[in-house]
């Protein structure tokens, strides 16, 4: 009966749409939690990105993702030494 | 050669041997010359649902260790000329046999028939990794519900990871109900798809005529009233590189008429 | 006179291998590894004595002999020499029957014919099987999916729905019993027998399956007397 009446309402979404949404996490999870590696490359190509623009300490960098409740994050903590100048004037 | 295809899912429950046993059956009515191999070894169900069980004499770790011939373990099938089962041995274990001893037996049976369907079983142990061993192509069986897509999505990253350059993975959604579907109570195919990102090779509604058709021991693709044996009659079809659109379901032509432009198999 | 190698089980002495002592040893070396090749897994992981009558053995022949128990899986246990419990086993056999033609049952002969017996006391499920070298009794059902072998008959105190194998070395006097047979196939020795695809016309009594004229028939107690 709840259900109907929030269904009237329009406030509850449709039980696939819940699903989906954990879906989405659940996977997202999964995969993350497979390699370590995948980790170890994504870094990689961050410096590399990271690198044309600024000089960083890559001794000191940390990347991770973090999980909460309802949401992954990509969390990066990258140590800046130096602006290069070529980026901070806006074009390369 | 033949192909070798595994039916495989991750999860137990989502309808593997049924597909098995409709495909292939549905394979061979087209003409092909197709051999279903049943990989669950110790808790065999391909033989019941193919009506076959009292026929089975040697099966397949008789042929991997040498107490039977092949051609002796091979059961035809009741009606169709073309269509036979290698039966799992029941009063054995997953151990049992090496993927290397399945690849050597589907590379046999590859020799002689069209198609080599496995049965695989549920999990992604030993007896999964004896299933794939000798695979081409993998079709993924899976519900629309967060549980199976999850394991398929385990499933699916098993078979690319595998060192064998092998065909694309292919996704069959199966008990699809689409009343359901058009309530919004439903994971909707395109989402799934997008999702674990691989092709769709058919969808298949919830039949009552499979539970019948499995009491019986006789596919439901033999019965025309059924839609999941229509669906599964066009999936074969597909698999032989016909392309045949996604079927339409009468419930709701709305929802359905989306599945359209899904993906042709032409890669497969 | 014995011609050929016997295997025989009791459950006193264990597996035992009698080898006839009128055979050239060459011979009989071949005529035992062609015998346990034929029986297949059946006695895998089984240790047998050997019994070889008046022949004296080297020990470089009861070497010979080991190699090929161990090449089937097997063990061997020891080497007796002696005479033929089988021969007497059947003589004991042969009077029993006698005396219950006259109507007397003696209870020694009755011991000699038990003996062989195995006794299973529970439901045999899917995926579980029983192997034994003799008769088997089997107090429950045998489910779809379960098998039972032995090389003697089979006789199963309630419904027998999975696979029956009797006489699996070659008996085809052998016969499986049961108070419910609906089995999913029956081998009597090498003859097998599978449920007619159609099953109507049910017995709802006790049945028993002999081989007759090389096909499995399925008969009543009292029809399969003789």
């Amino acid at each position: 009966m709840l259900d109907l009446i929030a269904k009237v309402f329009g406030r509850d979404s449709a039980s696939a749409n819940i699903a989906k949404e954990r879906l989405r996490l659940v996977l997202v999870h999964d995969r993350t939690n497979v390699s370590p590696h995948f980790l170890e490359s994504l870094k990689e190509d961050l410096i590399g990105v990271i690198s044309r623009y600024m000089e960083i300490d890559e001794a000191n960098m940390d990347v991770t993702l973090q999980s909460t409740e309802n949401q992954v994050a990509l969390v990066a903590n990258i140590p800046v030494r130096r602006m290069k100048r070529a980026a901070v004037g806006g074009g390369r | 050669m033949g192909q070798v295809i595994v039916v495989t899912s991750g999860k137990g429950g989502v309808g593997k041997t049924t597909t098995t046993a409709n495909l292939g059956t549905a394979l061979a009515q087209l003409g092909n010359k197709v051999v279903l191999l049943d990989a669950d070894i110790g808790l065999r169900n391909l033989d019941v649902v193919m009506g076959l069980e009292n026929r089975i004499v040697y099966d397949l770790v008789d042929v991997i260790e040498g107490n039977a011939r092949l051609k002796q373990a091979l059961i035809k099938d009741k009606r169709l000329d073309t269509l036979y089962l290698l039966a799992a041995a029941q009063t054995r274990e997953k151990k049992d046999v090496k993927p290397q001893q399945m690849r050597e037996l589907t590379e046999q049976l590859a020799r002689e028939f069209d198609y080599v369907v496995l049965d695989c079983p549920a999990g992604i142990e030993d007896g999964f990794k004896n299933a794939i061993a000798g695979a081409q192509k993998a079709i993924i069986v899976c519900n629309p519900e967060v549980s199976s897509v999850r394991d398929a999505d385990r499933v699916i990253g098993l078979w690319d990871a595998q060192p064998e350059s092998k065909g694309p993975a292919m996704l069959i959604v199966n008990r699809v109900r689409p009343k359901m579907v058009a309530r919004g109570d439903m994971l909707e195919i395109d989402d799934m798809l997008e999702m674990l990102a691989v092709d769709l090779l058919g969808i298949v509604p919830e039949d009552e005529h499979i539970i019948v058709s499995t009491n019986r021991g006789e596919p439901a693709v033999y019965h025309t009233e059924s839609k999941a044996g229509k669906a599964y009659q066009n999936i074969a079809r597909r698999l032989t590189g016909e392309q045949v659109p996604i079927m339409q379901l009468q419930d709701d032509e709305s929802i359905w008429a989306k599945f359209k432009r899904i993906v042709g198999l032409s890669r497969g | 006179m014995r011609q050929d190698i016997v295997i025989r089980g009791t459950t006193r002495t264990g597996l035992v291998i009698l080898l006839p002592d009128d055979l050239e040893f060459g011979v009989l070396i071949q005529r035992l590894r062609e015998k346990l090749a034929q029986a297949g897994r059946f006695f895998q992981g089984a240790e047998a004595t050997v019994q070889v009558g008046s022949r004296a053995l080297s020990a470089s022949d009861q070497d010979a002999i080991a190699r090929i128990l161990d090449e089937a899986d097997m063990a061997l246990r020891t080497v007796t020499k002696g005479g033929d419990p089988v021969a007497e086993a059947q003589a004991a056999l042969k009077a029993a029957e006698q005396s219950r033609h006259s109507g007397t049952l003696p209870a020694a002969a009755l011991l000699a014919e038990s003996e062989t017996a195995m006794v299973v006391t529970r439901t045999l499920r899917s995926g579980q099987s029983v192997r034994h070298q003799g008769d088997i009794i089997v107090l429950g059902d045998i489910n779809p999916g379960a098998e039972v072998v032995a090389s003697g008959h089979i006789v199963v105190m309630g419904a027998l729905r999975g696979v029956a194998h009797a006489g699996c070395t070659g008996n085809t006097g052998a016969f499986v019993a049961a108070i419910k047979l609906r089995p999913t196939q029956l081998r009597i020795a090498h003859v097998i027998g599978r449920a007619p695809d159609e099953q109507d016309n049910l017995q709802t009594v006790p049945e028993v399956a002999r081989v007759r004229d090389g096909m499995i028939v399925l008969e009543t107690p009292t029809e399969s007397k003789r």
